[in-house]
């Protein structure tokens, strides 16, 4: 049978990916990915459209508040109280449909429970409603919880993704490189624009001691926000001659592109104020000038006030190198900025709640038991082939950010 | 200096024509850059045939590498400005990074600064730009670049003895339409500025003078110390051996033209001590005179003193911002 779907198979795909059908299509029969049927849904999952506890905690709050306001400005105009009450007007309606529907919904189930033999015609109608209402409701959790949970500032940004080697030596570099073309796989499956902005070989060619690169997307920033920090591999490297599995690491930074595209550099340059940047050009000592013939156009910018310094020397233009570094300089920055002001926020809570962005050992890829597993949500792939080819990576993503969203709405509560 | 047998061996199993490029590139990592603009360059010119590009691309990397032949003479051009594309051709000096870098601040310090370009009320005068020694009119053109992002008009007029020079400035101007704005009209004209037909050639007053004149001394041009060999080898002489007399022509035209800067490039600090000596006659710096002139020099991101910048006394208020480039006084 397997045989004879191979074939087939064979027949459909075309020459070029031959090769790759076996590894595409049979992990995912292992995967543990939930599969949803095309047939009209028996049952909704319960998460999909209850509410957490807290978020409706949090949303009879604003409620009271907004009874509140409103019982004020009843009395007397006060302009600020208005504005307020406007802010949570959608918020509370929403909640309100949300909270009707939820006792409509328990109605409709105690009529389906219902077991006597009158009643089956109306158990079927009731059940019918209920996927309609479950439905509705799970539109309106969507909802609120947009409402409760901010937007990440830097949210509708594109980014930029930086991929350096960790511990591992010459392995470590060579699984950065396959990393990033992982990511450059992904992008390439969304169809989304993106650029190498740096690539740096590794002495022997084999791998990455750095690259950077360039994702034009807006909104990849909050896409791939969470896959910054420490990814680990255990495998069999290419450079070993006895057969014994190695863990080496390679450390990724995702920062969002501030400038979008934009290589004018004298633009970039105006939003530093003099003296706060530094630029050197990295060239051999001597005389210089017409004596010497460079085509080393390398830039490195040093910003004086936090010591960050990032180099450019891609391009043969001294000015598209200038703008690239500014580019990237803009966005270390901003994530430097940002992140300090995350740590600030957390300080002020009561409770220390584990770190959304950025951890140790975010993901684990283990190639001898073809398994991904990331370390936050827990979640396991047995789909590596798939993963690193980037056509399997946006279920990960999707579980990553399941399980971001959910430690917001737990932080929610120290708020 | 030899090349380590080790580096030897990663270059070989990399790529069959990283090795060609080691010998003038040294190491590794610019042999990579080098061959990726290669690559890039000659795949695209062969189109389809990926055999002609196999081929070109290794009768480059030899030049490259074994004749160190320079680079932009082999892709053709050199990236100048902002996205300018200066074409490059034997007989013609190409353009530096350094020229890049102080043409680049002067010309945007002219329109963030020059009352010409900031003041509101339209002063009815143009401004222009007298470019000497253009060679491949690569400073002409960034001028024209950076000077057309205001509204001003502007005129740019660059000189060169060279009939090679001359032609190649004109392709680049042609090259680069697209960059230059409607405000700004550029003219390139062949003339000796030792010549009593340059008087005749310029006849109207200028704004500022521009200039990167041969500098290399004869004998700094004999020594490899000094002159890198590719440049001796394959760049004009014309283009590069000269001295005090040139500054000396250039700073007579300036005040024959009543320009009111003069921005030049030069070797190093000695050069300029020494055209301040030669020059004290034309521009007084030392008396405190009406119409003598300030001077400084500015060094470049090497940190060698690349510049001769001076501006008139009696036009501190429109050049007076030219002292914040300057590293060093007379």
């Amino acid at each position: 049978m397997q045989a004879i779907r191979r074939s087939m198979a064979r027949l459909l795909v075309p020459a070029r990916s031959r090769n790759h059908y076996v590894v595409r299509h049979v992990p995912s029969r292992f995967s543990f990915m939930r599969m949803y049927s095309t047939e009209p849904a028996e049952s909704i999952p319960d998460d999909e459209y209850i509410l957490s506890p807290e978020l409706r905690a949090k949303a009879e709050s604003l409620k009271a508040e907004y009874d509140q306001l409103t019982a004020s400005l009843a009395e007397a105009y006060d302009n600020a109280k208005m504005r307020q009450h406007a802010k949570l007007e959608a918020l509370v309606n929403y909640a309100t449909a949300y909270e009707r529907s939820s006792a409509e919904l328990a109605d409709l189930e105690e009529l389906a429970s219902a077991t006597d033999k009158d009643s089956l015609q109306l158990r079927d109608e009731a059940l019918g409603e209920m996927q309609e209402i479950k439905v509705s409701m799970a539109g309106l959790k969507e909802k609120i919880q947009r409402l409760l949970i901010p937007p990440h500032p830097f949210a509708d940004y594109p980014c930029i993704m930086e991929f350096r080697p960790g511990v591992g030596g010459s392995e470590a570099a060579i699984f950065t490189k396959n990393l990033m073309e992982m990511y450059q796989n992904y992008c390439q499956n969304m169809r989304w624009k993106f650029s190498v902005l740096e690539y740096h070989p590794s002495g022997d060619g084999s791998g990455i001691t750095e690259g950077i690169l360039a994702i034009e997307e807006p909104g990849a920033y909050d896409r791939l926000r969470f896959e910054g920090g420490v990814h680990r591999v255990q495998r069999i490297p290419e450079t070993e001659s006895k057969g014994r599995v190695h863990t080496s690491t390679a450390a990724i930074v995702v920062l969002p592109q501030l400038d979008q595209g934009d290589e004018n550099s004298n633009e970039a340059e105006r939003s530093f104020a003099p003296g706060e940047v530094r630029v050197d050009v990295m060239r051999a000592r001597g005389a210089g000038g017409q004596h010497v013939n460079t085509t080393d156009s390398a830039v490195r910018l040093t910003h004086i006030p936090t010591g960050i310094v990032v180099a450019m020397q891609d391009q043969r233009s001294q000015h598209k190198n200038k703008a690239r570094a500014y580019m990237i300089l803009r966005a270390r920055l901003a994530e430097k900025e940002h992140n300090e002001k995350v740590i600030k926020d957390r300080q002020a809570r009561t409770s220390q709640v584990t770190t959304t962005d950025r951890s140790d050992k975010l993901r684990t890829y283990n190639y001898p038991q073809n398994r991904v597993t990331d370390h936050r949500c827990g979640f396991t792939m047995h789909d590596l082939p798939g993963c690193m080819d980037g056509s399997a990576l946006d279920t990960l993503l999707d579980k990553v950010q399941e399980w971001a969203t959910n430690e917001e709405v737990k932080n929610l509560q120290f708020q | 200096m030899r090349i380590p047998p080790a580096i030897k061996l990663i270059a070989r199993k990399e790529s069959p024509f990283l090795p060609l490029l080691l010998p003038t590139l040294r190491d590794l990592d610019s042999a990579r850059r080098e061959l990726r603009w290669i690559t890039e360059h000659f795949t695209e010119k062969a189109g389809s045939s990926r055999k002609d590009a196999g081929l070109m691309i290794r009768r480059a990397c030899y030049l490259r590498g074994v004749k160190s032949y320079p680079l932009q003479y082999i892709l053709g051009s050199q990236p100048f400005g902002e996205s300018l594309d200066i074409k490059c051709r034997r007989g013609v000096l190409i353009p530096r990074w350094e020229t890049d870098e102080w043409g680049m601040k002067v010309a945007s310090g002219i329109r963030r600064y020059h009352p010409l370009f900031t003041e509101s009320k339209q002063l009815s005068s143009d401004f222009t730009v007298l470019d000497l020694c253009t060679g491949s009119g690569c400073l002409a053109l960034l001028f024209a670049e950076q000077l057309g992002h205001s509204n001003k008009k502007c005129h740019i007029t660059g000189i060169d003895v060279s009939d090679k020079a001359y032609a190649l400035a004109n392709e680049n101007l042609y090259a680069n339409k697209h960059v230059i704005k409607d405000n700004v009209s550029v003219s390139f004209a062949q003339c000796d500025i030792f010549s009593t037909e340059m008087n005749r050639l310029v006849d109207s007053d200028v704004d500022i003078v521009i200039s990167n004149p041969p500098y290399v001394s004869e004998d700094n041009y004999n020594s490899a110390a000094h002159t890198e060999s590719s440049v001796r080898k394959y760049e004009p002489r014309l283009a590069l051996i000269g001295g005090v007399e040139f500054y000396k022509r250039i700073f007579e035209i300036a005040t024959l033209r009543h320009a009111k800067a003069v921005v030049c490039e030069l070797a190093d600090e000695q050069q300029f001590n020494d055209i301040l000596a030669a020059t004290d006659g034309i521009l007084n710096h030392q008396q405190q005179h009406k119409s003598s002139w300030n001077v400084g020099a500015m060094h470049d991101g090497a940190g060698v003193v690349r510049t001769i910048i001076a501006w008139r006394r009696d036009a501190d208020k429109e050049w007076g911002w030219l002292r914040n480039l300057v590293n060093i006084l007379p």
